[in-house]
């Protein structure tokens, strides 16, 4: 397993448990917990960058075509919830002046990073593993 | 739009929300989707068969219904212009094969106005469509191959059709059709008239013109076969699962990705269209009547019953879906299933409140692939699943829309 497989498996253990709690939370204290959490987003959403990075080198290396296009469909994902995620965070000050409409974002933005986690431990890190692995 | 006389039986039936010839299910859709779904399955061809899984449920749906038309030659080419599908003449072909020939091609020229010159052939479905003419017409199996294709740089498109060619599944025809629940309370709490609106789709010339194109809302139009995509979808993820689990993800990944194209394009392009213009945009006092304005086209299109359960402004829509044909096709073919099936209908509903909502719609942006790529890489992008789904024995299909 590579390092930035490791990190990035590291990432998604750590914020588990923190999106779950951060699922409960209203008001200001949904505020200051999402502050809290966004060094950790932001950096979990690097690493699937820095991830993919590698699989498209590795796909590059072995001239494996048919990889880099399954990657890219990944990638592609990545690119759109990368997005939304970070403009989230950008908007945090406004939003936080809506707590109805904080809380449901905030909901939204949960459910899209765990179907991202899930994605990447089931789809994304197996493609890596097994085109680094192979190099 | 230039139509031309329409002589096919095409019936609607609006209590299942469909439109119905010769036992097969028909629905619009436009030239971004058709390529768009047919390059997904083609960037897969190191994988998966590409070619069967495009060309072979054209053979099937397509023989369907001629068996049930009775159709002769001249009635198959005028089904071929008149769907969309372009300018087919049969004439070359007789019991031991032959030549079929297109003059024009909606998804040669779809996929030169869209990718640009191809490095191989691209009309798939008309090879099917030409395949399944031959089968009918002879009473024998034939396979088709296409030889020649404008998207390639050729003349003229040409498909070889030579005897033999394998054993055929039967299409699901109409599928298993819905019992429609009562609609939402919040699908009629807006000032659109949607029975009108439908009654005007239904008017509207959307047949093939002379060269067998329909060009209405900018984009060129299809009356395709539901089960053909019902087919082509399901069967790609199916041979895509056998390949992985990493492989079937990035294929449904894919066809929700279809779903948001063919949203932004054919949504987009209806919302900006004269029709629009002149019939429906007058009657929506809000931005919000825009989302039900569209709602009533899409259930002019034979995707089945659609309504809006709530829409919540600039935040989160939920959109049920009574007999998707979707939803149809999969459990007539494949029965029950674990997880939802509607794929084209999940990035619809999320295509539908990025444009209103991200895309600002109403001003008239230009649809390009660029405004594309801005609309969903942005702040505030809607994200869309599907929560029920027929397929996994729900009554009906439930999507959610909601703002990240």
């Amino acid at each position: 397993m590579s390092e930035i497989a490791d990190t990035l498996k590291q990432h998604h253990a750590a914020l588990r448990g923190a999106l779950e709690t951060l699922k409960s939370k209203k008001g200001d204290e949904l505020v200051s917990e999402l502050k809290r959490l966004q060094p950790a987003i932001s950096a979990l959403l690097v690493s699937e960058e820095v991830l993919f990075a590698e699989i498209l080198r590795a796909c590059a290396e072995r001239n494996d075509q048919g990889s880099a296009n399954i990657a890219r469909i990944f990638e592609g994902n990545l690119k759109v919830m990368a997005a939304g995620i970070r403009g989230f965070f950008d908007q945090l000050a406004v939003l936080a002046k809506d707590p109805r409409q904080l809380e449901q974002r905030a909901r939204t933005m949960i459910d899209v990073l765990n179907s991202q986690m899930e994605t990447e431990g089931r789809a994304v890190i197996p493609l890596h593993t097994k085109l680094t692995k192979a190099a | 739009m230039k139509g031309i006389s329409v002589a096919l039986p095409i019936k609607l039936d609006m209590s299942h929300g469909l439109a119905e010839l010769g036992g097969e299910p028909h629905v619009f859709h436009c030239h971004h989707y058709n390529c768009f779904l047919q390059k997904v399955v083609e960037d897969q061809s190191n994988i998966v068969d590409s070619r069967a899984l495009l060309t072979r449920p054209a053979v099937e749906v397509v023989m369907s219904e001629l068996q049930r038309l009775g159709s002769d030659r001249a009635g198959v080419e005028e089904i071929f212009r008149t769907l969309g599908f372009g300018k087919l003449d049969l004439s070359g072909i007789t019991a031991k094969g032959g030549t079929a020939r297109l003059s024009s091609s909606h998804y040669a020229m779809g996929w030169l106005s869209k990718f640009g010159k191809s490095t191989s052939t691209v009309c798939h479905f008309a090879a099917g469509f030409a395949e399944a003419a031959a089968r009918h017409l002879f009473r024998t199996p034939f396979a088709a191959t296409e030889t020649k294709c404008t998207a390639r740089g050729d003349a003229h498109c040409e498909i070889s059709i030579v005897p033999g060619g394998v054993e055929l599944g039967a299409s699901p025809g109409m599928g298993a059709l819905a019992t429609f629940g009562p609609r939402p309370a919040f699908a009629t709490q807006t000032s659109i008239d949607e029975g009108a609106i439908i009654q005007a789709c239904a008017g509207l010339p959307l047949s093939g013109d002379a060269e067998g194109l329909v060009h209405a809302f900018g984009v060129s139009l299809t009356r395709h076969y539901a089960n053909y995509y019902n087919l082509l979808s399901f069967r790609f993820v199916r041979a895509m699962e056998k390949v992985g689990e990493v492989e079937a993800m990035a294929a449904q990944m894919q066809l929700v990705e279809a779903g948001r194209v063919c949203a932004f394009n054919t949504f987009g392009g209806i919302m900006e269209s004269a029709e629009w213009e002149g019939l429906i945009k007058p009657q929506c006092k809000t931005r919000e009547d825009w989302a039900f304005g569209m709602v009533a086209v899409v259930n002019a299109l034979g995707w089945g019953r659609w309504s809006i359960a709530e829409l919540k402004p600039g935040s989160r829509l939920e959109l049920v879906v009574d007999g998707s044909y979707e939803s149809n096709g999969y459990v007539s073919a494949f029965g029950h299933s674990k997880h939802p099936r509607c794929y084209l209908a999940t990035g619809g509903a999320a295509g539908l409140m990025n444009l209103i909502y991200n895309a600002d719609i109403t001003q008239r942006p230009d649809l390009t692939p660029e405004f594309y790529e801005k609309t969903f890489q942005s702040a505030g992008v809607f994200v869309s699943r599907e929560v029920e789904c027929r397929a996994q024995g729900a009554s009906a299909c439930r999507f959610v829309a909601e703002r990240l």
